[in-house]
């Protein structure tokens, strides 16, 4: 199996993770439109139309996504499996493959940019994660690359143990 | 908590707009403000209730799909990114 085919596995293996998540954001959506048509007009002409918002809205509340801020700690991951898609059209994300270096340590580059995206699963709040924040990064970084290589045609061990990623 | 302080933490809105109504906060009417302070505080309570949802329901795709694979390298890698999950929704 080649790089691209091991990739592909992981949307298809975690899609009903997809499925929940993506249920969840529409539903929030949802109860945030109708929110919004409850404020006053004079503080809803000072708001953008949800429509054209996004689906940020949505995983903002549930807490897995924060905004950009070039050279910070703080990046635009979107959190949810549906976000991991094929590394070649992720592989100009800056942003989360630099958050998964320095929580990783290692310095990422070519194929391992996909795995750098699917840190893109972590919330980061303000110009510093916490200690629980990290963890849950380093678990989730560290499973997918273990659930990866598990799909390899070659064998390998996946890595469990952060210190061998 | 004062209305100030509920525009900046709540999930209504987004960074930009509560910036847009934080700077527009003294030429908002009394009862304006009433009013948003109701939305925001029942919209707020409904994520609360949601998350937890959705958290469970996360949890409980995960165990399911690692009882449905019989692989053991992927019980672990799911069990981990689960336990991922669990870290980042508290």
């Amino acid at each position: 199996m080649d790089s691209q085919e091991k990739l592909n596995q992981i949307p298809e293996i975690l899609s009903p993770v997809t499925e929940r998540t993506d249920g969840f954001i529409n539903r929030i959506k949802g109860l945030n439109e109708r929110a919004r048509e409850k404020l006053p007009e004079e503080i809803r002409s000072k708001i953008t139309p949800l429509r054209l918002i996004g689906e940020g809205i949505g995983k903002s509340a549930l807490g897995i996504t924060v905004d950009v801020s070039e050279g910070a700690v703080l990046a635009a991951l979107t959190a949810g499996i549906s976000e991991l898609v094929p590394v070649t059209e992720i592989i100009a994300d800056w942003g989360s493959t630099k958050i998964a270096e320095k929580i990783t340590g290692r310095n990422l580059r070519g194929g391992s940019k996909a795995i750098g995206y699917s840190m893109s699963l972590v919330p980061f709040v303000g110009d510093f994660a916490s200690p629980t924040l990290i963890d849950g990064v380093t678990d989730i970084y560290v499973g997918t690359r273990a659930l990866l290589d598990a799909n390899s045609s070659s064998n390998i061990q996946p890595a469990l143990n952060s210190n061998l990623i | 908590m004062e209305i100030l302080e509920k525009i900046k933490l709540t999930k209504l809105f987004t960074n930009a707009e509560k910036v847009e109504l934080l700077t527009a906060l003294s030429t908002f009417t009394q009862d304006s403000l009433v009013q948003l302070e109701s939305v925001i505080d029942e919209y707020d309570e409904s994520i609360l209730d949601i998350k937890k949802e959705f958290a469970n329901e996360i949890s409980q795709e995960f165990d399911d799909l690692i009882s449905n694979t019989t692989k053991q390298h992927e019980k672990d890698a799911l069990s981990m990114i689960k336990s991922g999950y669990s870290k980042i929704l508290q």
